[in-house]
């Protein structure tokens, strides 16, 4: 029997399925192949925002398709949890950006300034003081002087957003298959060939969505894509009382009742351990800007990796020498899980990606 | 970090009394960590209050824990107590708590005797206040001298028959044993029976429990369809006896047990090399013979390398305390062949019980969709089988669809459960199936407490100690 | 229902468990104080209510109580101190 599909996607993380959703609930025959349980897997590392503000403050057409996507949000959410009979727990009615001293609280209201001037008014947000950063987040420290307020964002569960992508997937009559790594891909002009260490399957067009993985791979149909691994570390409380009414990038409150506080940025390489004095540089952070934190015990830590480009934006590309193939990094699976789902699906099926993501082509990083 | 000590000794049971007093012979520095208020692990428990003897019921084997422990407290043997180890980091640093703060210390080597708990048993209506393990009405009665009349036992192993033996002759009323060992074990068992004749003491020990058990209350062999009653607490326990009758009997304190495995949080979590045991049905620290895991200078020593049972955990103790005693010169490997012959003694019992109380993963599994399987989360086995159903590649992705194991305990308790349930769905090995990423902080720490982190030295002990 | 034999400890301890004046012994853990008091429901929880202790050392976390300041401690692990303040633990209660 020969495994032949529309579409192979390489890679079963946030951004694989949320492609792989799209593409299916447009009636495309898809097979997604996704690695191992033991390899490093971003999207269960995500902290779950759907975050606009301050992102692409020096890069528009970021800041755009950020917005974009937080717009769909909404109703991309409520589509997938009727599909699904999945509670993501979403909750978008804004979110906050703490600030501790007075220079962060400066480069925050510059930063946001700057948006805000790129978006002719349609990004809004609130510069507030301690007093008024209470009100919206009791409980507060003070030595917080303030931080910023956006009804642009909110956050969801990402690993209920990965099951609710992957169960409509299948309800659309995806194919998924794990514990397959991909060898070798060949491709004839009109038809794309992925060999895998145990099997090999066909397809007409090819998108890449591995993570890290994505760094071999590309170079298969004749891309680039220069991603390195940043390490995030987060940490999980147990269980407490509704208590958090908006997400900040420091802490959030889940939909079970756990805080989870994250997040470092480490570039040390491909390396998931735990590091003692960093978790302990986020405990006292998060005791600053919630003191009452300090009593609750931590149930659990993760760490994971970011996908990371050398300006920290996504990387969108399309193939010239392969023509079909398409290759896709990122960090914000889940901001950009709307956008994906139905924008860039539609693009990749129309064989173009649109022209608002043209600035996000690895030859941004070629020119001298 | 500087290395402050030589050997770091992470638990107090047996192993680590004996990896600790070796060392301490040998001329090495040494450092105990242990959980409890009191050296003595789970089979030494409360030693320090039952000095006096006057607990006859404990038994002569309880009682020998006597004498180590009066030696590993005359030594002076530098012993943290009440302090958890949370973390043991890749450079090999220990993280501690201790006093409501945390510190870092580092040492030439760390040996881990975490030992080992009890399986779960998730037969219907285990979650109901009432129920307990084994090991708890075992820990109730050596520490408290406190149990319960009126209950009943349910599976096998010989912890089980120790207790019951223990509560009977405490003088508490046991109304039945319910005993799931299987016929067919017994022929398996015969093998690996002649081997396990070196320690015929031991064996005639195990048959005169269950003599005494036989003659002084009601057991019923071979039971199955084990299900508890009651709606807010347990309430009493219907089977189906080895003659298909059912059976169903009133009772408000239920035991269960089905055998014990290793404590692999810690060494799971500091990235030491596990393999899968079909044999002792749990995952091992895959160790060399003197102990060492695949991080060197990290060894495990006792139960929660694999069960041995109490003397193989002093023995290992000795062997890896030596071991370090010749890397750090203080000793030669001739000291060693008295102790390897002790080793194989103390060992070769253990494989006739392995197989005589090999599990039934019929009582790992639960036979109801709608029993708990993860406790901590509240995670059913439909909801376990539902998430399979979508195709996921192992216990990880498992985890983040249904919340199995992301509890407090750490999937301690439901974790087998789990990776038995897709191994027979996904039609794998156990071992192909592997087990969560287990990740630090192994034992809950506050925010405040993982905030205090300092490195430990000498002269900043009175903070912390 | 739990009961403890005579032995050589005696000094009994008083302290509260819902509000209820409960007696333990010298050393003895709230667990099993409470547990000789005939007190089996410890944690909330949604399915059966409530749980109770289940392994009694460290590992279940099934005995989770409020002591005194504390939120949300295995009970199995800490010693009965005078007029210790116990009270179930439920996440309802369980705030910032």
């Amino acid at each position: 029997m020969i495994k032949s599909y529309d579409y192979i996607i390489v890679g079963g993380g946030l951004i694989g399925f949320s492609i792989g959703y799209g593409l299916s609930r447009l009636g495309r025959k898809c097979l997604i192949l996704d690695a191992h349980n033991n390899s490093i897997k971003a999207a269960r590392g995500n902290f779950g925002l759907i975050w606009v503000q301050g992102k692409g403050a020096d890069f528009p057409s970021y800041a755009d398709w950020t917005l974009r996507s937080s717009e769909l949000w909404t109703d991309f959410c409520k589509e997938l949890e009727d599909e699904s009979k999945i509670n993501l727990g979403i909750q978008k009615d804004g979110g906050i950006e703490v600030c501790l001293n007075e220079e962060e609280y400066n480069d925050r209201k510059h930063k946001l300034d700057l948006l805000r001037s790129h978006q002719n008014g349609k990004f809004e947000y609130q510069m507030l003081d301690n007093k008024d950063l209470s009100k919206l987040m009791p409980g507060l420290g003070s030595e917080v002087i303030g931080g910023s307020f956006s009804s642009h964002d909110g956050h969801v569960n990402p690993l209920y957003l990965t099951k609710s992508l992957h169960s409509g997937f299948l309800k659309n009559n995806g194919t998924f298959i794990y514990d397959e790594e991909v060898s070798e891909i060949e491709s004839s002009g009109t038809s794309f060939s992925i060999k895998t260490k145990i099997d090999r399957y066909y397809s007409s067009k090819l998108i890449l969505s591995a993570g890290l993985g994505n760094k071999h791979l590309a170079p298969m149909v004749g891309l680039e894509q220069s991603v390195k691994p940043i390490k995030g570390q987060i940490l999980v409380t147990q269980k407490l009382d509704k208590h958090l009414k908006y997400p900040s990038t420091l802490l959030r409150q889940t939909q079970e009742g756990s805080i989870m506080i994250g997040d470092s940025y480490e570039d040390i390489g491909e390396n998931i351990s735990t590091d003692p004095k960093i978790i302990s540089k986020i405990a006292k952070r998060a005791i600053k800007i919630l003191p009452k934190l300090e009593s609750k015990q931590i149930v659990r830590s993760w760490s994971a990796l970011r996908v990371m480009s050398p300006d920290g934006y996504p990387i969108y590309d399309q193939s010239e020498t392969h023509p079909g193939a398409f290759a896709i990094s990122c960090h914000s699976g889940v901001t950009l899980a709307a956008a994906h789902a139905n924008d860039l699906s539609k693009y990749i099926d129309d064989g173009r990606l649109g022209n608002e993501l043209i600035p996000f082509s690895q030859s941004r990083f070629n020119v001298s | 970090m500087k290395d402050i000590f030589d050997i770091i000794v992470i638990g107090s049971g047996p192993a680590g009394i004996s990896t600790s007093l070796t060392a301490y012979e040998l001329g090495l520095n040494v450092l105990v960590i242990d959980e409890q208020s009191q050296v003595g692990g789970q089979i030494y428990k409360s030693i320090a209050e039952n000095l006096d003897g006057n607990k006859g019921f404990l038994g002569k084997d309880y009682l020998k824990g006597k004498h180590l422990y009066e030696r590993f407290i005359s030594s002076g043997i530098e012993h943290w107590s009440e302090t958890s180890v949370w973390q043991i980091t890749e450079n090999k640093e220990v993280c501690f708590k201790r006093n409501g703060l945390t510190g870092i210390i580092k040492s030439k080597f760390i040996v881990i005797c975490g030992g080992a708990y009890e399986r779960a048993m998730p037969i219907t209506g285990w979650t109901l206040p009432g129920v307990m393990s084994v090991g708890a009405a075992q820990t109730l009665l050596k520490s408290f001298s406190v149990g319960a009349d009126n209950c009943v036992f349910v599976g096998c192993g010989p912890l089980l028959y120790l207790t019951v033996y223990q509560y009977l002759k405490a003088g508490f009323k046991v109304k039945a044993v319910l005993d799931t060992s299987r016929l067919k074990q017994l022929y398996f068992s015969i093998p690996y029976f002649f081997p396990a004749l070196i320690n015929f003491n031991l064996l005639w020990q195990g048959l005169r429990w269950i003599k005494y058990i036989s003659k002084h209350t009601k057991v019923y062999k071979r039971v199955k369809n084990l299900s508890i009653l009651g709606k807010e607490k347990a309430q009493g326990i219907e089977i189906t006896l080895s003659n298909e009758e059912s059976l169903k009997i009133d009772t408000q304190n239920i035991f269960l047990h089905q055998g014990i495995i290793p404590n692999t949080n810690l060494t799971m979590a500091t990235g030491i090399k596990h393999h899968w045991s079909q044999f002792q049905y749990c995952w091992h620290p895959t160790l060399s013979l003197t102990g060492e895991s695949s991080i060197n200078g990290i060894y495990v020593a006792g139960d929660n390398g694999a069960i041995g049972g109490v003397n193989a955990s002093l023995t290992s103790g000795r062997i890896v305390a030596l071991d370090i005693g010749k890397k750090l010169k203080k000793t030669t490997s001739f000291s060693k062949l008295f102790v390897w012959l002790q080793f194989l003694k103390d060992k070769s019992l253990q494989p006739f019980l392995d197989i005589l109380f090999q599990l039934d993963t019929k009582f790992l599994v639960p036979n109801n969709n709608n029993e708990i399987v993860c406790r901590c989360e509240n995670v059913n086995k439909s909801e376990i089988e539902n998430s399979i159903k979508l195709g996921i590649s192992g216990l990880n992705q498992l985890k983040s669809y249904c919340r199995a194991g992301m509890g407090n305990c750490q999937g301690r308790l439901c974790g087998l459960t789990v990776q038995t349930i897709i191994a027979l769905r996904q039609n794998k090995n156990l071992d192909e199936v592997g087990y969560f990423r287990l990740r630090p902080p192994t034992k809950p720490i506050t925010i405040k407490e993982l905030s205090s982190l300092e490195e430990y030295s000498m002269d900043k002990k009175q903070n912390i100690l | 229902m739990f009961r403890k034999l005579k032995d050589s400890r005696k000094k009994e301890i008083v302290f509260f468990f819902e509000g209820k004046k409960l007696t333990a012994f010298d050393g003895e853990t709230i667990a099993s104080a409470l547990l000789r008091s005939g007190e089996i429901f410890f944690r909330e929880s949604k399915i059966n209510n409530y749980r109770g202790p289940y392994c009694m050392i460290g590992i279940c976390f099934e005995c989770l109580l409020d002591v005194d300041e504390m939120q949300s401690v295995q009970s199995c692990q800490v010693t009965v101190k005078n007029n210790m303040q116990v009270k179930r633990h439920k996440v309802s209660n369980f705030s910032l």
